[in-house]
């Protein structure tokens, strides 16, 4: 038997037919076309004159008519109105994202800008392993502690930091120009625990640590290590640098600042001026 | 087959209107094919606008869940799909018969005190 798609009125008929199911969604166009096509294979006969064949095409319908019926009875919309439809739906939808995505940005930015700093709860000196000589001298209510300050060991600031905020706090690095000892060479390492110390059973000198940049999480508390190892002594006669915060870059979502991280106490670090032969710095 | 090229637009719609229930009511005694469904409706005359009507409609009510349809390839015959009521078109086509009763008898009056 012919395949009835091999007539020619056929062929025209259902490629008029392909063109009204675009209105139509993929899978019912799909399935009208298929029946359709059945139908026309079971009632076109092999070689049928034109004549007949236009016959029974007049009788199954016209294809525009057919999909009007099948999306319901009534016209379809013109092209140009189904454009302009769908114009519409797309810039309802663009506005829709914009106006959440501002809303959004907003709100986070907000969250972002009016996040408090990373709060201190401990501080405390990381020895240079003499801690034998560490003194403590009361005057009043007010308790100093005098540890040596030595050449060539570690030393510096162990400084519990809690994020108490509702977003994530990176710390990325010490802010520029910060150091431990005014006036000689040496480079302050910043290091934070990858550990809670509120957590962990180890104490803050052994928790493990790790180099900035690191993220601290809401309700988080890590340990920053800021040391450093200089080859120079202080001198007694060299006066002192005080400081009770540190400087601390901190991303906060798209913001990046500068975090002024209390100490609790003052510190004060004396002045260095004798070094030893090899890294000889100048005395002023 | 019964074409009739002078229908008016208030028997058209008036097929438009009957022709689903007609279909659900031909299913809702045994699973059909699209063809033999158009022959039946063709014979009993009138019913049909065109031959195809018929299945835009049946793709319609697969679409609101009135049918079902599955491809059954019998020996010796082609491939086709055989559409078979669902509940909801049986519950459909029970509340349109109450209604039609309803409805000619009212049409039928009027009609007779008209006439």
């Amino acid at each position: 038997m012919r395949s009835d798609t091999e007539n020619r009125l056929v062929r025209e008929w259902l490629s008029e037919l392909d063109r009204e199911l675009t209105k139509l969604p993929r899978h019912r166009a799909q399935e009208l076309r298929a029946e359709l096509t059945a139908h026309l294979a079971e009632v076109v006969p092999p070689d049928a004159p034109d004549a007949e064949v236009g016959k029974i095409l007049a009788q199954l319908g016209d294809p525009a008519e057919l999909v009007t019926e099948a999306l319901g009875g009534s016209r379809p919309r013109s092209r140009l109105q189904r454009i302009r439809l769908r114009t519409w739906v797309l810039l309802a939808m663009v506005l829709a994202l914009v106006i959440a995505g501002t809303t959004v940005s907003l709100v986070l930015t907000f969250r972002y800008a009016h996040a408090a700093d990373l709060d201190t709860s401990v501080s405390g000196w990381v020895f240079g392993g003499d801690d034998v000589k560490f003194v403590d001298s009361q005057a009043g209510d007010q308790t100093q502690s005098t540890i040596p300050e030595l050449a060539s060991r570690r030393q510096g600031l162990l400084i519990w930091v809690t994020n108490q905020t509702g977003v994530t706090q990176t710390v990325l690095s010490l802010a520029d120009g910060f150091d431990l000892w005014e006036s000689v060479p040496h480079t302050v390492r910043l290091e934070i625990s990858t550990e809670d110390p509120y957590r962990s059973n180890k104490t803050d000198m052994n928790l493990p640590y790790t180099t900035a940049p690191r993220a601290i999480k809401p309700g988080e508390t890590r340990v920053l290590r800021i040391t450093s190892i200089t080859a120079c002594v202080n001198s007694t006669a060299g006066g002192e640098v005080q400081f009770d915060t540190i400087p601390l870059r901190v991303r906060v979502g798209w913001f990046t600042r500068t975090e002024d991280i209390s100490l609790l106490s003052v510190y004060a670090v004396k002045r260095m001026y004798h070094c030893s032969p090899m890294t000889q710095y100048p005395s002023k | 087959m019964s074409r009739m090229a002078s229908d008016g637009a208030a028997l058209t719609e008036l097929r438009r209107g009957v022709l689903g229930p007609c279909v659900l009511a031909l299913l809702a005694e045994r699973p059909r094919f699209g063809l033999e469904i158009v022959r039946e409706l063709a014979e009993q005359g009138g019913l049909l606008t065109s031959e195809g009507t018929v299945y835009p409609l049946l793709n319609r009510m697969r679409e609101q869940g009135l049918v079902t349809s599955k491809w059954r390839d019998e020996e010796g015959e082609r491939p086709r799909r055989y559409y078979a009521v669902t509940a909801g078109g049986r519950r459909h086509v029970e509340k349109f018969r109450a209604d039609w009763l309803q409805f000619t008898k009212s049409v039928d009056s009027v009609l007779q005190l008209e006439g």
